[in-house]
């Protein structure tokens, strides 16, 4: 589950009517960080700004990956990095260049590829790059797990279901 | 063009509706019987309670049904009423049709513009209340079915039940204008409206003259949901102290872009909160230009920050327009915008440029365009020129003042248009919006 590990809050210069910029940030377990900014008069208590926001902030964290679980049956997704993980070097190696045009042109597996090969993939990694994590039984992803092994990008045809249910 | 006539305390939706006497009972018994053009009139001792509320109105776009809660003393009313009530477990009206004086009163939802064709509404003098304290709770104005219809709340009133609640969805053009959430609503604790919560339809939301006194000091205006859209707000009283956010998390595409021009709790009126994707522009009275943008007793500056998301390809950092009038025709004008930032290092014309409109066409208003970033994608970047303003710099370690120009020669007279594009990443600049034409 996602915590909040830090919270953190400085004041900026004043401005003209006495208000400063106060900036809030609140550093996440997984290496983000989720940040505020508001313009305070001297009415306003900074920490207890920051102490009710980190408690709405984490209860939101909370509610988000509670549905994530229950929409999934408990199992709670990966991360870009756990999924890539799943991934042989070779594999990795073809998933992370695939859009680079000098490797594209000299990799065998990818230059066999028709244009429209090219394009089906290039879309299933779009959508894996815009997912904010990545879930095994999601059709989006057993769609580009199963397109890689069609056109011969994994290591072997088998690997499509390792990859998915390893 | 008919009258039908609502009074739930002696009315039947079995009788026809056409006088007090044979009054319907319910505003879905009305809605059943309609027709475009039609008024319905609502008693002000009508109050309608039960189960799920539903009406499909027969109004079109260009002959509405027009809904008003009036005095039962006149048939038809000669005054207005703002007694009239529904309260249901969820209220859903669609068609296009005028509505006066009614409050909406919902456990759950409450949709008045729930389209399934192109449609348009206008709330005047209505309230719109949710007694739920959970996440059902929420008022969805638009729909994400169609969106090509617009929906007005004018001098509506507004009062959430609990701070689980979603807030106020839209889709479509809707304009909240005057209004205000009344003594005693909770604050939507993720943010109070936003574009839809379920798919891309788009919004545009303007909200003008809103009081949001009663909401928490901790509200956050905007939340993101997925839809794109712009989302503003103006000339509207903040609560007292205010520390939340305009949106409640980052823009999640380029798409989205929320604008807060002149609101506060205080007496000031220069008061700007931009957020998008790239980043947020805020107003800033400290780190100001000497003789630069003020409104007569304070200066002030934008502080553009870009966020590690901004890039020049397709997502720099775009200032708010800044116009100016000019009379001058067929001879050469420079337009220079000035510039502060903290670094030894200049920024060049491919972080930060400015883009300005005029009218480069003699005989016609045809807009020409005229840019200083560097020619073309390829091209070698070079630094924005230097400047000699003066600023004052406060708590800044390396003070760079440079500047932004371009040169043209309008043809018609009418205003330039420029704006400010920022694309360096996780950067602060504060630009003066003084625009120097010379």
């Amino acid at each position: 589950m996602t915590t909040i590990v830090s919270s953190t809050h400085i004041a900026g210069h004043p401005q003209q009517d006495g208000r400063r910029y106060i900036k809030e940030r609140h550093l996440l377990d997984d290496g983000r960080s989720v940040d505020f900014e508001y313009l305070a008069d001297n009415l306003v208590n900074p920490d207890a700004v920051m102490a009710e926001r980190a408690a709405r902030l984490s209860a939101e964290l909370q509610a988000q990956e509670a549905s994530s679980a229950e929409s999934a049956n408990g199992v709670l997704p990966l991360t870009h990095r756990q999924f890539r993980k799943r991934l042989s070097v070779a594999e990795q190696l073809i998933f992370d260049n695939f859009d680079v045009p000098e490797f594209a042109a000299t990799h065998p597996k990818i230059s066999a590829l028709s244009i429209i090969e090219r394009a089906n993939v290039r879309t299933g990694l779009a959508t894996y790059r815009d997912a904010q994590d990545i879930r095994l039984d999601d059709p989006d992803t057993q769609m580009l797990v199963g397109m890689l092994a069609a056109y011969g990008l994994l290591d072997s045809s088998e690997r499509a279901g390792e990859i998915l249910n390893g | 063009m008919a009258d039908i006539y609502v009074r739930s305390t002696d009315g039947s939706d079995a009788d026809n509706g056409s006088t007090w006497a044979l009054a319907k009972a319910t505003l879905a018994g009305a809605a059943a019987i309609d027709a475009a053009g039609d008024t319905i009139y609502l008693s002000q001792s009508h109050a309608e309670s039960g189960g799920g509320v539903s009406a499909a109105f027969a109004g079109t776009m260009a002959n509405p049904v027009k809904i008003i809660a009036g005095n039962d003393a006149a048939e038809p009313p000669t005054a207005v009423s703002s007694a009239s009530l529904i309260s249901s477990s969820s209220i859903t009206l669609n068609g296009s049709y005028y509505l006066y004086g009614l409050t909406l009163q919902a456990a759950t939802s409450i949709l008045p513009a729930n389209q399934s064709a192109s449609n348009s509404v206008t709330l005047d003098h209505c309230s719109l209340i949710t007694t739920g304290t959970t996440g059902g709770g929420f008022f969805s104005i638009g729909s994400a079915n169609n969106c090509t219809q617009k929906a007005v709340l004018l001098d509506c009133t507004y009062k959430f039940g609990g701070a689980s609640n979603i807030g106020c969805a839209t889709a479509g053009v809707v304009e909240i204008k005057g209004g205000s959430f009344v003594s005693g609503t909770s604050t939507p604790s993720a943010g109070v409206f936003g574009g839809s919560a379920s798919d891309r339809s788009g919004a545009r939301l303007t909200i003008d003259g809103l009081d949001m006194t009663n909401l928490a000091s901790t509200v956050n205006i905007f939340r993101t949901f997925i839809s794109p859209g712009l989302f503003q707000i103006r000339n509207s009283k903040l609560p007292a102290s205010w520390s939340g956010s305009l949106c409640n998390a980052t823009p999640l595409a380029t798409g989205q872009r929320f604008e807060m021009h002149n609101c506060d709790s205080g007496d000031t009126n220069y008061r700007l909160w931009v957020q998008e994707y790239a980043g947020s522009i805020k107003s800033e009275t400290t780190l100001v230009r000497t003789g630069g943008a003020s409104d007569g007793t304070t200066g002030y500056s934008f502080k553009m920050a870009t966020s590690g998301n901004a890039n020049a390809a397709v997502a720099p950092l775009v200032s708010p327009e800044i116009a100016i009038w000019n009379d001058a025709v067929g001879s050469s004008k420079t337009l220079t915008v000035e510039i502060l930032h903290d670094s030894a290092t200049n920024l060049t014309d491919g972080e930060i440029w400015l883009e300005v409109q005029y009218l480069g066409t003699s005989g016609f208003p045809l807009g020409s365009f005229i840019s200083d970033a560097k020619a073309d994608i390829l091209a070698t970047a070079a630094d924005q020129s230097a400047s000699s303003e003066t600023w004052t710099t406060t708590g800044m370690s390396n003070p760079n003042t440079q500047k932004l120009s371009v040169t043209f020669t309008p043809q018609e007279k009418g205003y330039i248009q420029a704006k400010v594009y920022l694309a360096k990443a996780s950067k602060t600049v504060y630009v003066d919006p003084k625009l120097t034409v010379a």
